[in-house]
């Protein structure tokens, strides 16, 4: 799939070249003044560029693409009221339309916590305001036949990197770990810095493991072949569309995620399907892939996923009461330092936001003069809720504001997280739909493998 | 009166601006009647009142000098442009959109709004029935209202990212600029100072 690279459209594009600085992989060249253009090859799919874009399709000018012709290249669907901007990532609308019309398809998606907070923006409303229940309704009523929450494959994949991460500290394995579940900043390892690909969590990215769980756990409840169940996965990230078409994400030939959706093309098919989000009955989320609360945002704000698997790690290591993961600032913008004692360890872990900013740890683990366990490495300013899929602000000193006001949304109530790996749904589906023990690395189903991608420049 | 004579306008520096549009956007958002942080909350085309000129090696945005003595007000024969407290004001209730302001404006600063038809935006390129054109409130002149309605004063100055929008105050520029000419000449004269 070539599908998972930002674009620029060459008639918007009034070379201001915003796009230049944000982009953490050096795949934007133009002058100023004139049409700039990415890298295919370079591109990680991030979506800074997407996110920072402000030259739009204005009526007060004359375009050689008429309106319609240029929604139909992107593949957004025709009703389309918003402004179009110069840099854009591909739209699988239509084919997650043309899945919900096939009779002998079953449409199955699921849905992360910084879709639910954040998508009520796009539709005037301030974030948080839109129940996740409105938004099951929504996808039910559009033709969605199930509609799960996130949490149990995040616990999963959790479970799977808290295994990893007591391994490698027990059996002196290479450290840091780093964690797999950006998309973008796992391309970004394989591209520009391949010799680091071993320190890699193996685990797949929680959207991926719930992708796995539709096509096995629940295809098989529903008494569905894989081949009839079509899986989508809604998010705040443009990433994922890359990762979902590498065949390495498959089984039985099968590809896990077969349609990625970001949280602006949820709102686009909402309001295309005319439904009223305002006053839609809300509906519970389906059932076979339960709520697990100690992860229900683990992987929403910046240090989030660090402090699950760490405290997980704790749990695994049996270690007596919860573990106090506080993440400090360094002088580095977008990178915070924690330390905490797990069992006979101590143990040091970063929270990195932005990619370049973890090039100094990345040169330090090379010159062997590494000191951290857990690297937590999220391509967007202020992780996930500021993704690139994620409702695209139009001021740039409002940004900071509505970020800081999605992450806000998301509960801080202290949890369990210690008993992420005990947890029995986890337990259950390890049992019964893997057969192997977590963080086995024969586990193919919830362990994956990097390969070095050369450029050719 | 001093300030109506140098009232204020929104300048703009060709050599800063990038032609990012971001001004523009800044512009349409300000005067649009929803609440709208994101791109999915527009509710249809973004209407701004100053334009980005995008050339072969320079961009800067266009908008309304205020004029004095205006040509757009002096032209327009339903009286619909006046004077206000220092700007020069169209008052789109009584604009029939003859374009004869549009023509006048030395600057190109007057524009025509497509106004929405109820909730749906209108495209240029789309053919329509001729019912349908009568019965839209089409057409009709706006120009840069320096956002008297904004305490923080015009948008697009607060937005830039650049810092390539300005809004003057000629009568402070002119004695600036008196100031520094006046000293300049004291130290070409000799006079220590």
């Amino acid at each position: 799939m070539t599908e998972g690279f930002s674009r620029i459209d060459q008639e918007l594009c009034t070379g201001c070249g915003n796009c230049i600085s944000p982009c953490p992989a050096d795949a934007i060249t133009g002058e100023r003044h004139k049409p700039h253009t990415i890298s295919e090859e370079r591109c990680v799919g991030c979506g800074r560029c997407v996110q920072v874009c402000s030259a739009y399709d204005t009526v007060f000018e004359e375009h050689a693409t008429t309106r319609a012709a240029r929604l139909e290249q992107r593949a957004l669907p025709s009703s389309l009221a918003e402004p179009l901007f110069a840099t854009y990532d591909h739209c699988f609308i239509s084919a997650v339309n043309k899945a919900l019309a096939d009779p002998k398809r079953f449409v199955l998606a699921q849905c992360g916590p910084a879709v639910c907070s954040a998508v009520a923006e796009d539709f005037g409303l301030p974030a948080g305001s839109v129940p996740p229940g409105r938004i099951v309704a929504a996808l039910k009523k559009i033709g969605f036949r199930k509609v799960y929450d996130f949490s149990l494959p995040a616990a999963l994949a959790v479970t799977e990197e808290a295994h990893e991460l007591v391994h490698r500290l027990q059996s002196g394995g290479i450290l840091p770990i780093i964690n797999s579940s950006c998309p973008a900043a796992v391309k970004f390892i394989e591209q520009f810095h391949p010799e680091l690909i071993h320190y890699l969590a193996g685990c797949k990215s929680p959207h991926m493991v719930a992708g796995v769980l539709l096509k096995s756990f629940v295809a098989k409840t529903m008494n569905l072949d894989a081949a009839h169940v079509y899986s989508v996965s809604i998010g705040p990230c443009t990433s994922r569309k890359f990762e979902a078409g590498r065949p390495e994400m498959s089984a039985g030939g099968f590809q896990h995620v077969d349609a990625v959706l970001t949280t602006r093309e949820l709102a686009y098919m909402i309001k295309d399907s005319g439904i009223d989000l305002v006053n839609i009955a809300g509906q519970p989320y389906d059932s076979e892939l339960p709520v697990i609360p100690e992860t229900e945002d683990s992987y929403c704000d910046p240090g989030g996923v660090s402090e699950s698997v760490l405290r997980a790690s704790g749990g695994l290591l049996q270690q007596s009461g919860s573990l106090d993961v506080k993440f400090a600032d360094t002088e580095s913008e977008g990178v915070r330092t924690a330390s905490v004692q797990l069992g006979e360890f101590k143990v040091k872990a970063v929270a990195i936001t932005g990619l370049t900013a973890a090039v100094p740890f990345f040169d330090a683990i090379k010159e062997g003069k590494n000191e951290i366990a857990f690297m937590e490495l999220l391509a967007c300013p202020m992780g996930c809720v500021s993704g690139g899929g994620q409702p695209k602000v139009l001021l740039p000193q409002e940004k900071t504001a509505v970020y800081t006001s999605r992450a806000g949304v998301h509960s801080v109530v202290a949890k369990n997280r210690e008993g992420i790996a005990q947890n029995p749904a986890v337990q259950r589906i390890y049992k019964e739909c893997f057969a192997k023990t977590p963080g086995d690395k024969s586990n193919r189903a919830l362990q994956t493998q990097y390969q070095e991608r050369k450029i050719g420049i | 009166m001093r300030a109506e004579q140098f009232s204020p306008f929104v300048q703009s520096d060709a050599e800063k601006c990038i032609g990012c549009r971001t001004c523009e956007i800044a512009c349409a958002v300000a005067h649009s009647e929803s609440k709208q942080n994101t791109a999915g909350a527009t509710p249809g085309v973004f209407v701004p009142r100053l334009f980005v000129m995008i050339a072969a090696d320079l961009s800067a945005p266009v908008q309304c000098h205020h004029c004095v003595d205006a040509p757009c007000l002096n032209v327009c024969q339903m009286s619909a442009i006046s004077r206000v407290n220092g700007r020069t004001v169209v008052d789109t209730s009584r604009c029939v959109g003859c374009k004869l302001c549009l023509m006048a404006c030395p600057f190109g600063a007057i524009e025509f709004i497509p106004l929405p038809s109820g909730t749906r935006p209108i495209f240029p390129g789309e053919t329509e029935k001729p019912e349908e054109w009568r019965r839209r409130k089409f057409h009709r002149a706006s120009n840069c209202d320096l956002c008297v309605h904004r305490a923080q004063g015009p948008a697009c100055v607060e937005t830039c990212p650049e810092k390539a929008l300005e809004l003057v105050d000629p009568a402070a520029e002119k004695s600036r600029r008196n100031m520094e000419a006046a000293l300049d000449l004291l130290l070409q004269v000799g006079i220590g100072v």
